[in-house]
């Protein structure tokens, strides 16, 4: 089968999409040097990283994405060897994180959920054993070995977005919805051990479920530390009017209590500067965005390109969900970037790479073979 | 298709999630706006109380007695010195401190120009400020050079403190947090607070208190401050200087204890009152409480009012843009009543005369031991005080107070907790601070004020007043004292009359007088009831209007038998709490209810025996009978009985013996002093006697107080078992000199512009009689007869001074505690008195009394007769002398 030659690819590529990704990436450098004030010049680096991004989206839209998924086994140890050195070698504000290369710092974990995503495709596009009960183990097993080295590091908030990656193909590729009910109450009672039993979480992680828990309730001082960061956030995100403060003056010293504002917390911000107008605007986009993805994976019909697309999807779907609800006090504070706004080259890069896999598989055109997979 | 509707099932999720998030986005914003809007407003605001400047206090003549002022203290956030950690950039030299985070230590760099040797990442110099190399430790660079955390002996040295002594205090400030915690734990569970976050809330809040400043020198001198503040190499890293208003007392060792100290507060009750006051903004650790004198009668006033002052963030971010000021009202100035200057030179003729030979030098080292006070006979103002030795009050005792109160004070919610300062300044205890300062009465007690001794001599003009007023005649018109015999006398003057015994202090004439004659019970109902008006033998410093409670250096004194029940009650609750023992007092018929005797060491062995009938009885109601038994001689005996309230009647039938043993306490004393009636476990009674000495003012309420025959003759020349001050006997001779009126002592004239008002009493004495005793102490300094007469040189006095001398020779038993054996032995300690009044035409009437303590048998009117025209011959020397205007609101 010939492969398409990259004039063929660049010319049916979704250009809409990868646009939607540019565009939400400007949008987070414009947050990032809003969050940075006069002091911090966050926004001309996380300007770099998006360049540097949209560049590794084109080439990996020149890589037939076949030879990638071709290749899993390859990325997958690579993935795991990264993740180990990590817990080697490590290095972070509080948690062991990144790995520093010369002058530069990557960090494996986001890294891995885009590398997770490729293994389970090829492996689900080759075998059908998922279907059954006792084969859903090597798709878990999978996913649990660098889940667990990620919770090593300790990084919860993409160690848990590992699992609905899994579950999300696992059920769009057409497992027994009965076993993946069962894995998942097994999953609950695992989290729920993972809490009480001491020793398994670092108690500041336990601190911000309580935080979360405690919200409305008297416990100042939980509210004053752990939980300073969401009071924090809501007070950003309560303060704002509907069409915004801007960039400018007010919206910085609004901002000044809020740590993490250029990273995890940047959707404050957003709506901080441009109100929930321009919040709601930016929740089209996210919308768009991830619906362009989905039309990829039904427009094409090879398996694991559908896999890919449907992987990819789920990792923006579920990181722009999480991040959101846990800035407004919805779900328990996490280490979750928001994809393409949050400041910090590692998830850009990513990003960007997830999206030139997606628009890999949508410039592709492999023969039809009649009814499309998972059907 | 199937693959089709799950991708839209896993959109439509997805588009649900989104919305949800939005919904909730848009109730934040639309619905509690307002609410977040406040609650940003508080944020960029911070409030800070402001500590009200503590009034202060001004002689009379315009001195500054007590005043606040600002001091730099030492301080330590234990939380960063236990992160001392340094390391320094080899090329620019720029420092790296070690900090914690929630799961390593790293080092953060201070200005390093040249951060990227040390290991980082991607985003370099732009991120270097808004998130430090926080990741970098000397380790994990191989650039940074580790240095040894900072010799801080040196800075010790600085302090005059002993090497590590930093290191201790800052061990001892962890040890009272984590007793703070414990406490917060405890509150917390007696509450019933089982909230699953209950730990999580005390680490938090552990670290929080481990974060603060937590002071550990009270005073730095400020070239010392300079070395903290100035530190940028981290030597001193956990050390702060932070600002504060301590108590100065300008004139150092004046008069401790009339103008008292302060100290922080020291009880959850404290803290409560305040609160309840000021509100919960204004109390602050540093918050200060007076705690003996004046400063503790006069707390309110001099307290003042804190202020509350709102900040919000500069550009910087920094809390210094002032928004609201309410500032501190300071608290109201109290004028005295005592002259500095004249009390001055009355502290150094004190000591000139107590350290002559005369006197012998009370102390080791020839230190004086003595004291002069000085009353306006008809206001009762304290004009001169003086007493030696004495001690300096800038000594940090602003941070003094009792360590057995040290609880944690805790506030309701938990935020505000710390535990009082146990420390002298983190070092010396109160009691190590007594202890060095024995000599041999401790320092903080007031020997003019709260020193009771026998007056000798002196009480003879009172007795002379209670025989006149008893409406009986003298028993001598024409005394001849034989000299020898008992009392001894050596006037060896005959024809003497009332005046003549007064003038030449003659002992047998009183002696026989309240023992042989024929008026003697009379006599003696008139003198106990008369010295008991003047408040002789009772707790010293309820004279003084300004003490609200002074310690009373005697262990046997007055006490109500509700009170020790009371007591004993409390030791129950504090060291038997699980016993859960109530006690019930019952007095049967006749029982007095106050007896004069050793009030601690009786409810310690109440509380030892209700533990025992509560054991083995198995109630925890306990009745305890008090029955009076007998009284004869000098003293009354009462029977205790202890037993389960409600088994049986009163007082089992004596004769049925228990079979149980005898309790540990009971063991103890002689036979027929202890026993038990019945069963314990049947409602049988523990019991022990205790025979209580009769003296004046101790007996039965119900009786009028009395001399007991066997005193009479003691009584008479001042030997016991009668005590006063000197306070007291001032306040007693003012009566002679103003005609019969009670003054009260007091040493605030105004409390800033508002004079003080305080009560006189008017006694029933005749002036006749009044006069006669005036006659006869004027003649013992004006006629060649009296005792006063000779040595001094009076004529330099521009007033006609009467007065009284008097020796008291008390032996061994005087202050045991304070002797070694040896010299408990040999050593007797004598007190030599002059007590009197002068008065000339337009100036205030003064009364006075000197004391001096000293090892010899030298006469009173060697030493301080001779010191009192010394200080009245200054005092009129000083121009106050004269009649000032009638205060005005004066009850007469």
């Amino acid at each position: 089968m010939r492969e398409m030659t990259l004039s063929e690819r660049l010319k049916s590529a979704d250009w809409l999409l990868l646009g939607l990704g540019v565009l939400l990436s400007f949008v987070g450098v414009v947050a990032v040097e809003t969050a940075g004030g006069e002091a911090l010049d966050y926004g001309s680096t996380q300007m770099r990283w998006m360049v540097l991004g949209v560049v590794t989206c084109l080439l990996m839209l020149a890589v037939p994405y076949r030879w990638v998924v071709q290749f899993r086994w390859l990325w997958y140890v690579g993935g795991l060897a990264l993740l180990l050195l990590v817990l080697l070698v490590g290095s972070g504000k509080s948690a062991g994180r990144w790995i520093s290369v010369g002058p530069f710092r990557m960090q494996p974990s986001e890294l891995m959920k885009l590398i997770l995503v490729i293994t389970l495709a090829g492996y689900i596009r080759y075998e059908r054993s998922y279907r059954t009960f006792r084969g859903l183990a090597t798709p878990f097993v999978i996913t649990l070995i660098p889940f667990m080295l990620i919770m090593k590091q300790p990084d919860l908030g993409t160690a848990l977005l590992l699992l609905p990656i899994l579950f999300t193909l696992l059920y769009v590729s057409g497992a027994n919805r009965k076993h993946l009910l069962i894995v998942a109450g097994a999953g609950m009672l695992a989290a729920l051990t993972l809490y009480f039993t001491p020793g398994l979480m670092n108690e500041y992680q336990k601190n911000r479920v309580r935080a979360f828990l405690m919200q409305g309730s008297n416990e100042t001082d939980l509210l004053r530390s752990h939980n300073h960061h969401i009071h924090n956030s809501k007070t950003v995100v309560g303060t704002a009017s509907i069409l915004g403060h801007g960039t400018g003056e007010e919206t910085q010293e609004s901002l000044r209590n809020l740590s993490e504002r250029h990273s995890d917390f940047i959707f404050p911000v957003v709506i901080h500067a441009f109100g929930l107008a321009g919040a709601t605007l930016l929740f089209m986009l996210y919308l768009l965005f991830i619906g362009l993805i989905l039309r990829t994976a039904l427009k094409v019909r090879e398996p694991s390109g559908r896999l890919l697309a449907v992987g990819v999807a789920s990792i923006f779907a579920c990181q722009t969900v999480i991040n959101l609800s846990m800035t407004l006090g919805l779900l328990p504070i996490v280490g979750m970037p928001l994809p393409f706004l949050s400041y910090g080259g590692s998830s850009l890069l990513t990003s960007f790479a997830a999206l030139g896999l997606v628009l890999n598989v949508g410039s592709d055109h492999p023969v039809e073979f009649g009814r499309g997979d998972f059907d | 298709m199937r693959f089709r509707r799950r991708l839209l099932l896993l959109y439509l999720v997805f588009c649900v999630g989104l919305g949800v998030v939005w919904l909730r986005a848009s109730q934040l914003q639309l619905l509690d706006g307002d609410a977040w809007a406040a609650a940003a407003r508080k944020m960029r605001q911070h409030t800070e109380p402001l500590e009200a400047r503590r009034g202060a206090i001004i002689s009379a003549d315009g001195k500054i007695l007590a005043q606040d002022a600002h001091v730099f203290q030492l301080a330590v956030s234990c939380w960063e010195w236990q992160r001392r950690g340094r390391a320094r950039c080899p090329d620019c030299r720029a420092m790296y401190f070690e900090r914690g985070t929630n799961l390593k230590r790293i080092y953060i760099p201070t200005r390093c120009a040249c951060a990227r040797y040390a290991q980082r990442g991607g985003s370099g110099e732009l991120q270097r400020d808004a998130y430090p190399r926080s990741d970098i430790t000397p380790e994990t660079s191989g650039r940074l050079e580790r240095l040894p955390d900072g010799d801080l002996s040196a800075f010790e040295k600085a302090l005059e403190l002993k090497p590590g002594e930093l290191a201790r205090r800052v061990g001892r400030r962890i040890d009272e947090i984590d007793a703070i915690i414990a406490a917060m734990e405890k509150a917390a569970r007696a509450k019933g607070d089982s909230s699953p976050f209950l730990q999580s809330r005390l680490d938090m809040k552990r670290q929080d208190l481990l974060m603060r400043p937590n002071v550990i020198v009270a005073r730095v001198a400020p070239e010392v401050a300079r070395l903290v503040l100035t530190d940028e190499d981290g030597r001193y890293r956990g050390l702060r200087i932070v600002d504060a208003l301590r108590r100065h007392y300008p004139q150092g060792n004046f008069a401790p204890h009339v103008l008292g100290w302060t100290s922080q507060l020291a009880s959850r009750a404290e803290y409560v009152a305040l609160v309840k006051r000021y509100g919960e903004a204004a109390i602050t650790p540093s918050t200060r409480v007076g705690r003996r004198g004046l400063e503790k009668s006069y707390n309110a006033p001099l307290h003042g009012t804190p202020g509350r002052r709102t900040l919000g963030r500069d550009k910087d971010g920094q809390f210094t843009k002032v928004l609201k000021d309410k500032p501190p009202r300071p608290g109201r100035t109290l004028y005295s009543s005592i002259d500095l200057g004249v009390s001055r030179e009355a502290e150094r003729i004190l000591g000139e005369i107590g350290n002559s030979e005369r006197t012998g030098g009370y102390f080791p080292g020839g230190l004086a031991s003595a004291g002069f006070v000085m009353l306006d006979a008809n206001t009762g103002e304290i004009l001169v005080w003086a007493e030696t030795p004495s001690f300096d009050l800038n000594k940090d005792l602003d941070t003094l107070y009792d360590v057995d109160d040290a609880e944690p004070i805790i506030d309701e919610d938990g935020l505000r907790a710390w535990r009082p300062r146990g420390q002298l300044d983190g070092a010396l205890t109160l009691e190590a601070w007594q202890q060095g300062l024995v000599v041999p009465v401790p320092l903080t007690l007031s020997r003019n004020g709260q020193v009771a001794v026998e007056p000798g001599s002196t009480m003879k003009p009172f007795i002379a007043l209670a025989m006149l007023s008893s409406g009986r005649p003298l028993p001598f018109q024409e005394f001849t004292c034989g000299g020898r015999g008992k009392p001894y006398c050596h006037c060896h003057r005959s024809n003497l009359d009332l005046e003549g015994a007064i003038c030449s202090s003659c002992n047998r004439y009183f002696a026989f007088s309240l023992r042989d004659s024929k008026y003697w019970p009379h006599y003696r109902r008139s003198v106990g009831a008369f010295i008991d008006s003047l408040g002789f033998g009772q707790a010293p410093t309820s004279e003084c209007a300004e003490w609200e409670k002074g310690q009373w250096l005697w262990p046997w004194i007055d006490f109500e038998l509700a009170d020790v029940t009371a007591r004993a009650q409390a030791i129950l609750r504090e060291k038997h709490a699980d016993a859960g023992i109530t006690l019930t007092l019952r007095l049967a018929p006749g029982t007095p209810a106050r007896v004069g005797g050793n009030r601690d060491r009786l409810a310690a062995k109440l509380a030892k025996l209700a533990v025992w009938t509560g054991k083995h009885s198995g109630s925890r109601t306990l009745q305890l009978g008090v029955a009076r038994e007998k009284a004869e001689g000098s003293s009354v005996t009462l029977r205790f009985g202890m037993r389960a309230a409600g088994r049986a009647a009163w007082f089992a039938l004596p004769g049925t013996r228990a079979s149980q043993p005898l309790p540990r306490v009971l063991a103890a004393m002689p036979a027929e002093r202890r026993g038990i009636d019945g069963s314990i476990e049947q409602g049988g009674t523990a019991w022990f006697r205790v025979a209580f000495p009769k003296r004046v003012g101790r007996s039965d309420p119900q009786e009028p107080p009395v001399i007991l025959p066997p005193d009479g003759r003691n009584v008479a020349i001042g030997q016991g078992p009668v005590v006063a001050t000197p306070l007291q006997l001032a306040r007693a001779v003012a009566l002679i000199a103003n005609g019969g009126v009670l003054v009260e002592p007091h040493a605030v004239r105004a409390i800033g512009t508002r004079r003080t008002t305080f009560e006189r009493r008017r006694l029933p004495i005749e002036a006749a009689h009044l006069d006669r005793v005036r006659s006869g102490m004027w003649a013992v300094v004006n006629t060649p007869q009296g005792t006063a007469h000779r040595h001094p040189r009076w004529r330099d006095v521009p007033a006609e001074v009467s007065g009284k001398t008097g020796t008291a020779q008390v032996g061994k038993s005087w202050r045991p505690w304070t002797l070694t054996k040896e010299e408990q032995q040999e050593i007797g300690p004598w007190h030599h008195w002059f007590v009197g009044f002068a008065e000339a035409p337009g100036q205030r009437t003064v009364a006075f009394a000197c004391v001096f303590h000293s090892r010899t048998e030298a006469a009173a009117g060697l030493t301080s007769a001779p010191a009192a025209q010394q200080i009245l011959t200054q005092w009129y020397a000083s121009g106050r002398s004269l009649q000032p205007a009638a205060p005005a609101g004066r009850k007469r």
